[in-house]
């Protein structure tokens, strides 16, 4: 039973709040209860007036008979309403964990799979799971209840046509049920044949402008379209099965009614016929709730369909495991020995057997051709990706049981791949935890304007709106403010021209002074740095 | 997203999207006789249980039954059918049009038109599962308006024949249910706009956070961050709850309608049974068929919420259609047959800025024009706007380098042109590529990029300048062409551009006076933005040297 297995864990992980469930669950029952009265009385009117016209009583069981359907909208409106908010701060949670296990796979713990999949993977899958709640548990929850009380009332005229229904009913909800697995594999494809065209076009658009300069839209939009494709013949061969499913679901509620007349028609029953055809009218609402039943549980398809793809993103081990051990304050020292790095799934290391100490206060620049690893010293020593081999010790402290958090909360980091993220520079600054002057002052420094007007520049996704060059120092200054106890920066001056090198290197000097700074440059400035560390190609 | 001008106008139809769905004609025939099918099957069945009750209650027994059994199930199978049916006549024109939709927006990205400021995540959201609601737009909004139409029609008319009192009460109720539903439908459209804004802006979002995970990290700033995913799913969540209320206000108020219209006939019908003026077989038939007089009228509402966000979303994309592609510089043209690029007081106005850099020049095959000033001048602005002006005649390297989830050699052609191995292997080698190829592991098949192998600065620049040797253009654009590149690496580029662009016109920035090519002009935007406001430059217009 893995289908239950998913679903209770699904459940206990989304934990909405029990009472709101409750209360969801009961205005369900009481929706389904009025729907059956609703349906009851106005047969039992109809025989009634028929029978009997007497002003007085007529007037009165419509009367109540009106109040059963005032009663059941706001029912029905309640009913979804809460639903609705069950599932939706379960959603708000969802989104929020495979947010926080997405981060420590950064970088490169996704593997193969592309930002556009797992983008789609966030919102669509993550609304799917928001099904579990709206079309399939509350509804099942909430038609027990009036079910069993249909049953019951047609037991009551005839043992055997309540036996047939409740058989009917749990081959046909079995026959759904096992269908669901085929059903949810199928969705679980149309969905990773749609994430994929997200990655496809997420991956064009992010890059729109050379494409369309380049001419080369017509790959993306050729593998967009053979994707589009599958999920066409997917969604062909799921209606298919929707079809099927959607007979058993008719024949399932038909059952129950031609049951029900069967019960009526019975010799062995002598009941008032006012009665029976309260009853009858009464199956009508029976059979639209089995039916609805059937439907909220073919709905669970698509709930472990979302369910298996997020558990797929979910299971991605991360490269890096941070140790717990703390860190001292101070200054940092650092000692590399004989370490290497290698990407997963890269032939060659990054980098190997490198050797070097960083000493307080000291600057050390670490130098090479383009491709021998720069980046990937610093990578290997904020724990961002495993060494390989070799040990890195942190103020004596062996970076595997150093806690890798408070590690990079006491470096400065520019890297390569240092994006600025939508909003103004003041915003990307904030999160450094520096005060506007301090902002303003290393703004300055580095040759930037500084001032109100420069900070609340509005920069759009990756910091475009300023020019290459300023992105960069905007990134330099955001790895120097915040008193870090070291300050590690990847090419600091790679597009810069000279007067604003110069500046850049002297605003580095100069603003991590008594602190540990590592500057990876692919040739070494003048005589910048008290000590080099040269790396040679590898690949 | 801009927010001005509607792509779709209100109204219960939108023309424009069900013109999207290109072959429909007999898909819509089908669905349509299907639903007549439905209908009569519908009609059938009642009259087939009234009279079985008018039977029952004047004998107090059923009489024959079985006849009754097989005639409603009968027709209940063929109803079965009809729908099923229907749903997949539907569900091609749905899909259909989702087809020419999503095709009509990425030919707008192949002709030119740039998605400028619309967020890649959010577009790509859109291009997705944001339109998967517009589904059911087609599946199920289109055949409940028939049925809205039709059914009502069909139905009135039985129980007219059947009690015309009752049928003027029903016929009431049903001119009142629109009037009722229209006006939360006018807000809905309004609320799902704001629901589908939400869910862009989250998607954007998501999506930018999902590309600065490492910088998060670094800064650890992911609380931050979490914070932001939270808040944006939060405002979501209220939007999509706001959109949901009005939904269910809808149909609150349509089943109010409803109760009330049907409880008043009830009413009526059994005054006139107890009057004796019609019969019991003639009151149950009409009190079988009053609810589902409504009931697509009310299923239309709410499939017209249902697919509400759809609609939102593709109105975002419809609007993109509408956008013209942004128009070339008049005041830089290539002529073909002299290959010569003519700049007359090209003017680039900065992002945010006001400011304009004025350039004139005439360039011909084998020239090089150096751009020359400090960081922030607006020497890159100035190639892209030269970039976008001479369309296919020239191929920019930019700063920021695009590299695509695919191979290196489909990274390096990107129109997939065929080029010969000798072309690729010379062009790799005059940028000292071709060393870097060496070292992957799958050579030129590697997959690198977004899910592939991620190459450092340097290597990505190299890349970029092959592709541009491999356009085979006659302009090339070249931005700070030597940024993030080792000294080996520049002195291999000194030696082997000149020849390898010896035939091109280029124009190229740099930040210092040293360059890769010899300068045939120089034009100097000085270290102030606009400083040199007045930089005409030797070889300008009209010959004159």
């Amino acid at each position: 039973m893995t289908t239950l297995a998913n679903l209770a864990q699904l459940h206990s992980r989304s934990s909405p709040p029990r009472r709101v469930l409750v209360a969801a669950t009961l205005s369900t029952t009481l929706g389904g209860l009025a729907q059956l009265m609703l349906m009851a009385s106005l047969g039992y009117l109809l025989a009634w007036s028929a029978a009997r016209p007497t002003l007085g009583v007529i007037a009165g069981i419509l009367t109540l008979v009106e109040l059963l359907a005032f009663f059941r909208a706001p029912l029905r409106y309640l009913d979804r309403l809460r639903s609705h908010a069950v599932a939706f701060a379960a959603l708000r949670s969802w989104r929020l964990w495979l947010f926080r296990r997405l981060i420590p796979l950064s970088p490169g713990g996704l593997g193969t799979t592309k930002t556009g999949d797992v983008l789609a993977t966030a919102m669509s899958d993550v609304d799917g799971l928001g099904d579990l709640y709206i079309k399939v548990l509350l509804p099942i929850l909430g038609s027990i209840v009036p079910f069993g009380l249909g049953v019951a009332l047609i037991g009551w005229v005839n043992v055997w046509a309540a036996v047939i229904v409740v058989v009917v009913c749990i081959t046909g909800l079995a026959f759904i049920w096992t269908s669901t697995s085929r059903g949810a594999q199928l969705m679980a494809d149309v969905a990773s044949a749609q994430g994929q065209r997200a990655g496809v076009l997420l991956d064009a658009l992010q890059g729109a402008a050379t494409l369309t300069a380049a001419n080369g839209w017509d790959r993306p939009l050729k593998q967009s379209a053979a994707l589009e494709q599958r999920v066409k013949e997917l969604s062909r061969a799921r209606e298919l099965q929707l079809s099927l499913r959607m007979s058993v679901v008719a024949v399932l509620s038909a059952t129950v009614m031609l049951a029900a007349l069967f019960a009526v028609g019975s010799p062995s029953s002598h009941l008032d016929p006012r009665l029976f055809i309260a009853l009858l009218t009464m199956t009508v609402a029976l059979s639209e709730l089995v039916g609805a039943a059937a439907t909220a549980l073919g709905g669970l398809d698509g709930v472990l369909a979302s369910w298996s793809r997020l558990q797929t993103l979910a299971g991605l081990e991360p490269a890096t495991r941070s140790g717990d051990l703390g860190l001292q304050p101070g200054p940092l020292e650092l000692q590399a020995q004989s370490i290497a790095l290698a990407y997963r799934g890269a032939l060659a290391p990054a980098f190997c057997d490198l050797s070097f100490s960083l000493k307080r206060g000291t600057h050390t620049v670490i130098t090479g051709p383009s491709g021998s690893g720069k980046t990937s010293v610093l990578v290997g020593l904020l724990g961002l990706w495993p060494l390989t081999s070799g040990q890195v010790f942190v103020n004596n402290v062996d970076l595997v049981d150093l806690d890798h958090h408070e590690l990079r909360g006491a470096v400065g980091t520019h890297l390569a791949q240092s994006t600025l993220f939508s909003g103004t520079v003041r915003s990307n600054l904030e999160m450094t935890g520096a005060s506007e002057e301090q902002m303003s002052e290393t703004l300055e420094a580095v040759g930037l304007r500084p001032g109100h007007e420069f900070l609340n520049r509005v920069l759009f996704e990756q910091g475009r709106g300023l020019s290459g060059g300023e992105q960069l120092r905007v990134s330099v200054v955001r790895a120097l403010l915040g008193g870090k106890s070291a300050v590690f920066i990847d090419e600091p001056v790679a597009q810069l021209d000279e007067t604003s090198a110069g500046l850049v290197m002297l605003a580095i000097s100069q603003f991590a002074q008594g602190r540990t700074i590592v500057t990876v440059s692919h040739e070494r400035l003048g005589h910048v740095g008290d000590s080099e560390v040269r790396l040679s190609s590898l690949r | 997203m801009s927010a001005s001008g509607s792509a779709l106008r209100p109204g219960p139809l939108d023309r424009r999207l069900v013109a999207m769905a290109k072959r429909p004609r007999l898909a819509y025939v089908v669905a349509l006789l299907s639903c007549l099918v439905q209908l009569a099957t519908q009609v059938g069945i009642a009259m087939a249980l009234a009279h079985a009750f008018s039977q029952l209650l004047a004998s107090g027994a059923l009489g024959e039954q079985t006849s009754l059994l097989i005639e409603v199930a009968l027709l209940f199978g063929l109803s079965l059918l009809a729908q099923v049916v229907m749903v997949r006549a539907l569900g091609q024109v749905s899909r259909q049009a989702m087809e020419t939709l999503n095709n009509e927006v990425l030919s707008q990205f192949s002709n030119g038109v740039e998605p400028s400021r619309e967020r890649a995540g959010g577009l790509a959201i859109a291009l997705t599962s944001g339109l998967t609601p517009l589904e059911g737009y087609f599946s199920k909004y289109l055949p409940a308006l028939v049925q809205a139409v039709l059914t009502p029609l069909v139905l009135l008319t039985v129980v007219l024949v059947l009690d015309p009192l009752a049928a003027l009460l029903l016929a009431i109720g049903l001119a009142a249910l629109p009037l009722i539903t229209a006006r939360v439908a006018r807000r809905a459209n309004a609320s799902a706009a704001k629901q589908w804004r939400a869910l862009y802006a989250l998607s954007a979002r998501y999506s930018e956070l999902l590309h600065g995970l490492t910088t998060l990290r670094l800064f650890n700033a992911t609380s931050r961050a979490e914070r932001e995913v939270d808040e944006a799913t939060t405002s979501y969540t209220n939007a999509t709850m706001a959109a949901l209320r009005l939904a269910f206000q809808s149909s609150l108020a349509a089943e109010f309608t409803t109760g009330v219209s049907v409880g008043l006939t009830a009413m009526v019908i059994g005054f006139q049974l107890m009057a004796g003026t019609v019969s019991a077989a003639s009151a149950f038939t009409i009190l079988l068929v009053a609810a589902e007089i409504y009931a697509p009228l009310r299923r239309t509402s709410s499939e017209f919420h249902n697919a509400a966000s759809g609609r939102a979303a593709a109105e975002t994309l419809l609007q993109l259609i509408d956008q013209e592609r942004e128009a070339p510089l008049h005041s830089i043209t290539f002529d073909q047959t002299a290959k010569t690029v003519t700049m007359v007081k090209a003017a680039v106005g900065l992002p945010g800025e006001a400011t304009t850099l004025p350039l004139s020049a005439r360039l011909s095959a084998g020239e090089v024009l150096v751009i020359v000033g400090d960081s922030g001048t607006g020497k890159s602005t100035l190639l892209g706007a030269l970039a976008t002006s001479l369309g296919a005649a020239a191929t920019l390297v930019s700063q920021r380098v695009d590299v695509f989830s695919a191979t290196v050699a489909e990274n390096l052609v990107l129109d997939g042109r065929a080029v010969s191995a000798d072309e690729l292997e010379a062009a790799c080698q005059a940028t000292g590529f071709s060393a870097v190829i060496e070292q992957l592991s799958h050579g030129q098949e590697t997959l690198i990029g977004d899910g592939g192998v991620s190459l450092s600065a340097g290597e990505l620049r190299k890349l970029a300048l092959t592709r541009a040797l491999l356009s085979k253009r006659p302009i090339v654009l070249l931005d700070e062409p030597t940024a993030n590149l080792d000294a080996a690496s520049v002195a291999h580029l000194n030696a082997a551009l000149p020849v390898a662009l010896s035939q091109s016109i280029v124009i190229m920035t740099a930040h210092g006076r040293d360059t890769v090519l010899a300068p045939t002009f120089t034009h100097d935007l000085g270290g102030v933005v606009g400083g040199t406001v007045d930089g005409v430059l030797r070889g300008n217009i009209g010959g004159a040297e």
